[in-house]
């Protein structure tokens, strides 16, 4: 059950940040939102940006230890909201000082103070439907408990029956054991009871097969009505949120070693070096502490130093496979010293100018000469710049994870540009999901509509604990921890992944079908999957090739399923340059 | 050893419990405690139903679930002191096998992978085998920050002991080296004109590679070259031992191949799991014992036989203890206060016990050890220095054991 609630909250949130960047929602509004948008906007559709608070990773299903689960939530919205934003590694300053950079530890719990009223909320996107979802889920409830009595009412006499009956077949001793009161038993008896207690208890293909026919009658109708509670059923229509508990919020402290005594306590602030205040108390009237939305507005500033650089340079990162600040995530001093600092305060500079627009920002970085340049070296470039700092040529980039398998739908012609809605579970064999902690039948529940498998891969479902084989060879990171720059590797395993996998095979196979249907198949596999015409080389190589295969495995479908394969294998196709 | 052992059932004897079986805790013994099902302030101590035996000549002591590994006591370095402060599954096995309760750190066979690199090019050089579903999901043996590389690689027995190692269906060798060369030709022309950018080059490469894997990990895993004996030894063909059996063999023709680290996990979310013990600590014991004990212990003989444990680390453990309460009539809890690990080969001088709970198997008290001190002692005896072994991740060199791991033990296990 937990696994369908986080689907349906997660997706939510996931749409609203795909719809955020289609729209090109100004970056500064989509910070607000991220940050504070249940304290300032009125807009559900601007409230749900907080569920990025909502969709990290949480241990909220481990009860007995809730007060240690809400330390980490803390620790994980402060560390990520300033890694994210800010460019800064603020968590260094949990324990200490942070050694490089002018954090006190007492700013670290200035900024903890901001999130500590939290409390994890909904946010309804429809009008006022809140209170009948609620009602209608709360009915539903009492009811399943009802009938379940009613399913144990019936089954216990059989139950009762069966388990008499077993004992009954074993030696004497063993009866005794269990007919003995509790009380009574001897040492050897208490040994005999809980070996063989296990054993005893009645299994439910044997209740079913010594229930009456009216007892029967009466199970099935208890059950046609916990099915009937669910004819009408949908998802609740929201989104993740988080809000404040109140006006009033948790004390926060800075930690010394041992307790008690909790150390100083401190007020909600903003980092110091940054010229960050103490955020004051929220008029009387609020609802909420209202320290988020000081914090978003200080982020989401054109006045703060790092934020418009922040994101500028995870753009170009996502460009040139390297970002002018070759730490995207730390601007701190440990970090990289900006390659091309004036470019990197221009670019900012023009994105505040242009309204915080990411999609003016991307053209601008497209049209520019460094982007456009041949990746192809200049005699001599290679041993002055070989890690090309100074951008002479345009790096030449791996596709990643998911870029890779969109690509190979795409090149098959398969792809499904359907957006929005569901996660879709895509068909994995029973080895790439080994290791899962559930029965697959419950953990890997495999969409129906078989159209949807070939979905892009942002709309295939994503577990924390699981990462699609395909993906995770090919460095996709793994969810827990945010990742600012990827690995890039190159390994054996991926090239095992890429040529064997059901996936390779499917989409080749695909593809070998469409193409047989053309005049020349083996030219359309090649334009498909490398988007130009082959040469007179290529065109014989081909011919050659398909000649071996049909003669190895008898069928010129088959081979041209190979060629398929094989294509989508090179690194003409793996490589953007 | 997957889903929680009870230490005061096999390596960490407590005639206090049986003693005063049935009773609660004497005064405040139990304040502060907290597991996932019973309360210790009312729950009842239970005596174990197994008997304790002095074994070898070093009078280790073991109860008798394990009849096998008694006969190799004088090879065990046994901890009795370990503890920790996860109580429910998925938290203990990632504090286990990351250094934290939380998902997300690399796993000690990635450090150790990581810090050692491979011996054999042809093999990964961290292999998991696992009954199937655990409790923790595939994250227990993750990369985390670390490189996807250096990820744990499960390993099946049969023709495809690694995932996507088989050729499509129809595609025979020859078929499958035709348009391996195709790929090939195609990338050399292509790195032709691009001669400069290595790294397509080690794509090439990598093709090759993934050939030779084709070929060289299912012999790796192919235990009918294995005398009768050495099946018999392990248990192959016995079906209580079978598979734990084969896990263990396989695990010894690994690591002659050069595989760096093997992990194997006894237990699963879905089938036979040392997590039984919930409501049977009875039979669950003998039989998760059953299953394990012969293998482990014909692992522990073969690779002396193959003058292998010298060079080899064992280590026998599990996420947590199980409560020397009984939790219900029949069962214990989950129990991180207190636990037993021990460990073997790599120069370990054994028969020995360190440190100890308290009289009633709650604390450890004398010498306690925590996740981080088994692991500096883990990666020293390995041959690298915890504090040393970093990466640079979040502006920090981090480490597997984070800023711990002090109370590193390699001397005393090494007897030095």
């Amino acid at each position: 059950m937990s696994r369908l609630v986080s689907q349906i909250w997660g997706q939510l949130h996931r749409d609203y940040i795909v719809k955020s960047f289609n729209e090109d929602k100004p970056y500064d509004r989509f910070v607000k939102e991220t940050i504070a948008g249940d304290e300032l906007f009125e807009d559900p559709e601007a409230q749900q940006g907080t569920g990025f608070y909502c969709v990290g990773p949480n241990r909220d299903m481990l009860y007995k230890v809730e007060d240690v689960n809400r330390i980490e939530s803390l620790t994980d919205f402060v560390d990520t909201t300033s890694s994210v934003f800010l460019g800064l590694s603020v968590a260094c300053a949990r324990c200490h000082d942070h050694k490089y950079d002018p954090i006190p530890q007492r700013d670290y719990y200035r900024m903890q103070a901001i999130f500590a009223p939290f409390q994890k909320n909904r946010v309804f996107l429809h009008y006022n439907n809140a209170r009948g979802y609620d009602l209608a889920e709360n009915t539903r409830n009492f009811k399943l408990y009802e009938y379940a009595a009613e399913i144990q009412a019936i089954k216990a006499p059989y139950q009762a029956a069966i388990r008499r009956e077993t004992i009954a077949k074993f030696p004497k001793d063993v009866q005794d054991a269990f007919h003995a009161s509790e009380d009574e038993r001897t040492p050897t008896q208490r040994r005999l009871v809980e070996q063989f207690s296990p054993r005893f208890n009645a299994r439910d293909n044997e209740v079913m097969a010594a229930m009456s026919a009216a007892d029967k009658e009466r199970l099935r109708r208890v059950e046609q009505r916990i099915v009937g509670l669910y004819a009408n059923y949908q998802p609740g229509p929201f989104s993740p949120a988080l809000t404040d508990v109140g006006r009033e919020s948790p004390r926060t402290y800075v930690p010394t070693k041992g307790v008690p005594p909790p150390g100083e306590e401190v007020g909600p602030g903003l980092l110091s070096a940054l010229g960050g205040k103490d955020i004051p108390d929220p008029p009387l009237t609020s609802f909420t502490t209202q320290r988020r939305s000081a914090l978003a507005n200080w982020i989401a500033s054109a006045d703060n130093p790092i934020t418009a650089r922040v994101i500028v340079n995870r753009v170009w990162h996502y460009h040139f496979g390297r970002g002018l600040v070759a730490t995207p995530s730390d601007f701190g001093s440990r970090g990289a010293a900006p390659s091309h600092p004036e470019l990197l305060d221009t670019l900012s500079a023009d994105f505040m100018r242009d309204g915080w627009s990411l999609k003016k920002l991307h053209k601008r970085i497209m049209l520019s000469a460094a982007y456009r340049r041949s990746s192809k070296p200049a005699a001599g470039a290679v041993d002055k710049d070989p890690e090309n700092r100074w951008l002479a040529r345009y790096s030449r980039r791996r596709l990643d994870a998911e870029e890779i398998r969109d690509a190979v739908l795409q090149a098959a012609g398969t792809l499904n540009t359907k957006m929005y809605g569901r996660p879709v579970v895509p068909e994995q064999t029973p080895e790439e999901l080994y290791g899962m902690s559930q029965g697959l039948g419950n953990a890997w529940v495999v969409t129906a509509d078989k159209a949807e498998h070939n979905r892009r891969t942002l709309y295939m479902i994503s577990r924390r604990n699981f990462r699609m084989p395909l993906l995770e060879v090919f460095d996709r990171p793994d969810g827990v921890l945010s990742c600012s720059r990827r690995e890039s590797s190159t390994t054996a395993p991926q090239s095992l992944s890429l040529l064997n996998s059901k996936f390779t095979q499917r989409q080749a196979a695909d593809l070998a079908e469409t193409a047989s249907k053309q005049s020349d198949p083996a030219r359309f596999i090649f334009e498909r999957i490398l988007g130009r015409v082959p040469s007179n080389d290529e065109r014989t190589m081909a011919s050659e090739f398909l000649a071996k295969q049909t003669a190895l495995t008898s069928s010129a479908q088959t081979a041209l399923t190979e060629f398929a394969r094989g294509l989508l294998n090179v690194n003409e196709f793996l490589y953007v340059e | 050893m997957h889903g929680g052992v009870s230490h005061v059932d096999t390596f960490d004897p407590k005639p206090s419990l049986t003693k005063y079986n049935g009773q609660p805790l004497p005064g405040s013994f139990g304040e502060g405690l907290i597991t996932s099902r019973i309360d210790f302030r009312k729950a009842l101590m239970r005596g174990s139903p197994w008997e304790f035996h002095r074994c070898g000549q070093s009078g280790l002591e073991i109860s008798a679930l394990y009849p096998h590994l008694s006969g190799c006591a004088d090879d065990l370095a046994v901890i009795r002191s370990c503890y920790g402060d996860a109580f429910d599954h998925a938290p203990a096995i990632y504090l286990r096998s990351s250094g934290s309760q939380f998902p997300g750190r690399p796993s000690l066979g990635s450090w150790a992978a990581y810090g050692l690199g491979s011996e054999n090019q042809n093999l990964p050089a961290f292999v998991v085998m696992s009954d199937g579903a655990m409790k923790s999901g595939a994250g227990a043996y993750h990369s985390g920050y670390l490189p996807a590389v250096y990820q744990g690689t499960v390993f099946r027995g049969g023709k495809s002991p690694v995932l996507h190692l088989a050729s499509p269906e129809g595609i025979g060798e020859k078929s499958q080296r035709e348009t391996l060369d195709l790929i090939a030709r195609m990338n050399k022309r292509h790195f032709a004109e691009r001669e400069e950018d290595s790294v397509l080059d080690a794509r090439i490469n990598a093709y090759e590679l993934a050939f030779r894997m084709q070929a060289e990990a299912p012999e790796a895993v192919d235990i009918s070259k294995e005398s009768e004996a050495t099946q018999k030894l392990y248990g192959i063909g016995e079906p209580m031992t079978d598979d734990f059996g084969r896990k263990c063999l396989l695990a010894r023709r690994l690591v002659e191949r050069g595989v760096r680290f093997v992990q194997l996990y006894h237990g699963t979310n879905i089938g036979d799991d040392w997590d039984d013990a919930h409501l049977d600590l009875h039979g669950s014991h003998t039989k998760m014992c059953k299953k394990s004990d012969q293998p482990i212990v014909a692992l522990l003989k073969d690779l002396k036989a193959h003058g292998l444990l010298d060079t080899t680390l064992v280590v026998w453990s599990s996420e947590f203890g199980r409560t020397p309460l009984a939790e219900g009539k029949n069962g214990r809890d989950h129990h991180p206060y207190g636990f037993t690990t021990w460990m073997a080969g790599a120069g370990i001088k054994g028969g020995r016990v360190l440190g100890a709970t308290d009289e009633f198997g709650l604390r450890a008290v004398d010498q306690p050890k925590t996740v981080h001190d088994m692991n500096a002692s883990i990666l020293r005896l390995l041959g690298m220095d915890h504090t040393k072994l970093t990466f640079r991740y979040q502006s920090r060199d981090q480490r597997l054991t984070d800023v711990h791991g002090e109370g590193e033990f390699t001397n005393w296990l090494l007897g030095a």
